[in-house]
């Protein structure tokens, strides 16, 4: 198609501005990814707002060392490291499960169950954050890892893309193993999920981009022993006590190392996945 | 979304003439297989849910936690009824609500459209590329896109606001202070976060639009603009509908941005002065935080006015599809 | 890589399970007392996090029966989130005093008056030993104080041919050097009324003389009228004042830093900043109305506060650490390493004290003459804050300083009404 349409000489012009546009957009995407980078890299006495290159990388490294030491950010980029991961297994496991009995198989209830999962889509955790506080606490799991990554792994939207990973599943497979007298979970455990590393792989990083980002309900719920890199960061715009803002831009470097590493690792997944949310539409 | 027809083909389903108890004994393995997931989505959804919506009918305050009352629509009276300062204070967050959400939609909308329009249209090498680029703004956490945007925007030297400031624009404002600039500061934030997502979706809809369609167009002496028009739109239309109605939703509950932006020791100063960037979800933070009587109360009628607020967007959007179907 | 994520999440629900047990442990006197302290998180880190660490460690030496004592980091709005929802409390805290009325109507908090001795009692400002000591109780310990003050360029003022060692001796002297930054062709200061109560409060503390603060049947004693004088000076600075720029703002110090910007509003905590850019500066008290009248500024005070447990030994524990914070040593200390002010006067007079750092030359000299940012631990109200969208309003000429004043007057109503005062 693309080349049909270069062949038409009236629309040459229109691409030509069209490709213009794209990549100004483009360049807004990723510009401020590099302002980042040269406003930590540039000296003490360069004005941050109009650095437009690195101009002291020494300066930028004993920044970037102090947000470790100072702001202890080894321990919290740990520590939501560890309840990301929880959060990924524990959706793993309830939404696969979920997925599996929403795809194959119809049982009394299955309409209301499903628009109750759709519906929770809707619900945001802003809504009802305070009695989920006091929830939480009450089980006595504030402030621990399995607290804050817990509420984090109700997932309906992962869910919604494993099963759409599994409708693709050629479902000869699981007749073949039903005949053969394989039980319910046998078939889920060794024939559904090998098939599904690709829609696992999906939603969990759609999960792990969300978590590494949430910041609302970490705030509430987290504190001495579990740290978050979203509550350290947000604390450092308080005005009331002064961080150097080239620590606070490092910190922010680094806090930004791991989502993008894990969109360019795993960018086909990432992409399918947030298509799939919407192409049922 | 919302589709639940997923008929399976070969399943052998159980048959419906089975009475309900017999098949639902037969469904038990798939009742288990779904616990996992309902339980955690009762306990930490559902229960804390009703529970807000029950306490916005008392005075759930943190000093009378242990005599509670139930006081009927109170709540929902004061902060609806322009009187006293949390009342005040919610009603103009709604107002701003009111301002920001269709306008953010708009031009989120608008742009990732018309990005994916650009998109389709150009050769393929450069299709995956831009796509990797575009995204990259939804991958990086909001409360690091604020952090970014702040000196984007400083209107002394900031690379946006002082070229925005030569055409005319903003000129000598304070984008985080000021009524109106205020808005335009978080929408800007809001469409480079959201762009990419939305962008992903058209642009994948794109792609499964069938080559046959713009071959029939092409032996009419279809343009590039005319197809976009006759076939490209027309065939996303679903699409479009899921990512207004999904825009929408994320937009009434917008929180992140603002909250980070005005954030200080001060409960009252979120939201700015004249509280040009107040939202409701921060408000109902603010209550909690200032406490007094019956504050938790009102934080929870005031989750629960955003939440009839969101139910009704949301079906007003089907009944208009269903209207134009 | 399977096997990695299950092994970590079985080790992390273990963890999780294992806290949430401990908590519900009984108490045993010979048992090792963890405590658990909430702070600012500036006091973790640098000069503040030494002094502090140092105080933690010899307390430890002194009692052998505390296990670990471990510092958090959380500001004012996570712990006000964290106590409003009424649960997970630590042993002690340091907050705002703002909100000692709050935590003590949400909280337990524990009574330090048996640590506060008579000899131990003196050395605190007299107002801040009264504000902590209410219904036959002392509830928290007055701790660190601030004072705003006015950053100068001295590269700026040079350029404007303004003689720093004149000071600012009055608001017209200070007016009047602003008009001769402008006129040199650098941006005088920031704006006045566009950001919180910050800048226009200090103005109005001048007056504290004259302002009748207070609150009688829910409503606040104070009259428009003796507010006029103060709005009326904030415009007049706000004509000299860059409007795009707040006092809060990165970008704003910055200016400041690069030699732009001739006059900033900051409290204590403002100048690592500056000093680390290498910048020529100074920093004074806001100007009085006349020579020699009231300054200071409207003054902040944070407190640390214990919470009641219901153990003996560990509620001891707890007040003795908190005495010790308190204490003429460490808040010497303090004050010597960080520059801060604190709220003992004895320390603030110490000549040695006074003698090592401008800051705390200056806030000895402020907290003589400043007013309180509101009546600490008997209302809730912290009624300077409804200044902001008024003077917002004065700022972008839609109020005259009248209509700002009764403005302000009827906000602060609103709060009193809210708070249900």
């Amino acid at each position: 198609m693309p080349s049909r349409i270069a062949g038409k000489k009236r629309s040459r012009t229109g691409i030509i501005l069209m490709a213009v546009l794209a990549f100004i957009w483009l360049l807004a995407s990723l510009y401020p990814l590099w302002m980042i980078f040269s406003a930590t890299f540039s000296s003490d006495s360069t004005n941050m707002s109009t650095a437009l290159v690195p101009d002291d990388l020494a300066n930028g490294w004993s920044k970037v060392v102090e947000a470790f030491t100072a702001l202890d950010l080894g321990t919290t980029l740990r520590d939501t490291l560890i309840f990301t991961l929880i959060a990924i297994a524990g959706m793993a496991l309830t939404s696969s499960l979920a997925a599996y009995e929403f795809t194959f198989f119809e049982f009394p209830g299955k309409k209301f169950l499903f628009a109750m999962l759709m519906g929770s889509m809707m619900l945001p955790l802003v809504l009802y954050v305070v009695p989920l506080y006091r929830q939480v606490f009450n089980m006595g799991l504030a402030d621990s890892y399995l607290g804050v990554a817990l509420p984090l792994m109700v997932s309906p939207l992962s869910v919604f893309i494993l099963m759409q990973f599994m409708e693709d599943l050629p479902r000869s497979f699981i007749e073949a193993a039903q005949v053969d007298g394989a039980g319910h979970f046998r078939i889920f455990f060794f024939i559904v999920v090998p098939m599904l590393r690709n829609g696992l792989i999906t939603a969990t990083v759609l999960l792990a981009l969300s978590v590494w980002g949430a910041f609302l309900w970490p705030s509430l719920v987290t504190g001495e022993e579990v740290k978050a890199l979203s509550v350290a960061i947000a604390n450092m715009f308080n005005p009331n006590f002064y961080v150097d803002p080239r620590v606070r831009f490092a910190a922010m470097l680094i806090a930004m190392i791991p989502p993008l590493l894990v969109y360019i690792l795993f960018q086909r997944h990432v992409i399918k996945g947030v298509a799939m949310s919407g192409v049922k539409g | 979304m919302g589709r639940t027809s997923h008929r399976s083909r070969n399943e052998p389903a159980p048959n419906r003439r089975l009475p309900l108890k017999t098949r639902i004994a037969r469904s038990l393995p798939i009742y288990i297989g779904l616990a996992p997931f309902f339980v955690l989505l009762i306990v930490f959804v559902g229960t804390p849910m009703v529970y807000g919506l029950a306490m916005s009918f008392t005075d759930w305050s943190v000093s009378s936690r242990s005599t509670l009352h139930f006081v009927g629509l109170e709540n929902y009276l004061y902060i609806l009824s322009g009187e006293g300062l949390g009342s005040t204070r919610f009603l103009k967050s709604l107002l701003n609500l009111a301002v920001y959400v269709p306008i953010t939609v708009a031009i989120g909308l608008g742009v990732s459209l018309g990005l994916a329009l650009i998109v389709h249209n150009l050769p393929r090498r450069f299709q995956s590329f831009l796509r990797s680029g575009f995204f990259v703004p939804t991958a990086i956490p909001l409360f690091l896109c604020v952090g970014i945007w702040l000196w984007l925007m400083d209107s002394e030297n900031g690379l946006v606001a002082s070229n925005l400031a030569k055409l005319g624009i903003g000129v000598d404002v304070n984008w985080v202070n000021t009524a109106g600039w205020a808005i335009a500061l978080i929408i800007f934030i809001d469409v480079w976060h959201s762009v990419g997502f939305n962008f992903v979706i058209f642009s994948t809809g794109m792609q499964e639009i069938s080559e046959d369609l713009y071959e029939a167009a092409d032996l009419d002496g279809a343009n590039v603009f005319q197809k976009m028009w006759n076939i490209t739109i027309p065939m996303m239309e679903p699409i479009i509908f899921f990512v207004i109605t999904y825009s929408l939703i994320s937009a009434l509950q917008v929180y992140d941005i603002p909250q980070i932006l005005t954030s200080g020791s001060d409960p009252n100063s979120v939201g700015g002065p004249n509280q040009v960037m107040l939202f409701p979800v921060m408000e109902m933070v603010r209550n909690v935080r200032i406490g007094g009587e019956a504050a938790l109360g009102r934080a929870a009628a005031e989750g629960v006015i955003l939440m009839v607020i969101i139910i009704a967007v949301t079906f007003i959007m089907f009944k208009l599809r269903r209207k134009k179907v | 890589m399977k096997k990695v994520l299950g092994a970590a999440a079985a080790l992390a629900i273990a963890a999780g399970l294992l806290t949430g047990c401990s908590s519900s442990e009984a108490s045993d006197p010979n048992k090792k007392q963890d405590l658990t302290l909430w702070v600012y998180s500036d006091f973790t880190q640098g000069e503040a996090g030494a002094v502090m660490n140092k105080v933690v460690d010899e307390f430890k030496k002194e009692h052998s029966n505390v296990g670990s004592v471990t510092l958090v980091p959380k500001n004012d709005a996570d712990l006000l989130s964290g106590l409003m929802s009424g649960v997970g409390l630590p042993d002690a805290f340091s907050a705002s005093a703002r909100d000692a009325k709050k935590y003590r109507d949400a909280v337990g908090l524990l009574n330090l008056k048996p640590a506060f001795d008579a000899d131990y009692a003196k050395g605190f400002y007299p107002k801040a030993l009264e504000t902590v000591s209410q219904d036959d109780g002392v509830w928290a310990v007055p701790f660190i104080s601030y004072t705003p003050v006015i950053y100068r360029n001295l590269t700026v003022l040079k350029n404007a041919g303004i003689d720093p060692a004149e000071g600012t001796p009055t608001q017209q002297a200070f007016l009047d050097q602003l008009a001769k930054v402008q006129a040199s062709g650098a941006t005088p200061t920031h704006s006045w009324t566009k950001d919180d109560y910050f800048g226009p409060g200090a103005i109005m503390a001048a007056d504290a003389d004259k302002i009748t603060e207070g609150a009688q049947d829910g409503k606040t004693t104070i009259r428009p009228e003796e507010l006029e004088r103060t709005f009326e000076v904030v415009q007049e600075i706000d004509k000299f004042g860059n409007q795009s720029m707040i006092y809060k703002a990165d970008s704003t110090m910055e200016a400041f830093k690069s030699n732009k910007l001739g006059y900033m509003i900051g409290g204590p905590w403002s100048e690592p900043a500056i000093k680390q850019s290498g910048v020529e500066y100074d920093f004074v008290l806001t100007p009085p109305h006349e020579v020699g009248g009231r300054t200071g500024g409207l003054q902040g005070w944070d407190f640390f506060y214990g919470v009641e447990s219901k153990d003996e030994t560990r509620n001891e524990l707890v007040a003795e650490l908190l005495k010790k914070l308190g204490s003429y040593d460490v808040q010497k200390e303090w004050t010597l390493k960080t520059g801060r002010p604190t709220l003992r006067q004895d320390v603030m007079d110490d000549p040695a004290v006074v003698g090592s750092s401008a800051m705390a030359k200056v806030s000895s000299e402020g907290l003589k003459g400043g007013m309180p940012q509101m009546d600490f631990m008997k209302s809730g109200v912290f009624w300077p804050t409804a200044m902001t969208d008024p003077v917002a309003k004065l700022g972008a000429g839609a109020l005259t300083p009248k209509q700002t004043a009764e403005e302000f007057v009827k906000g602060i109503n609103s709060l009193y009404a809210e708070a249900g005062e």
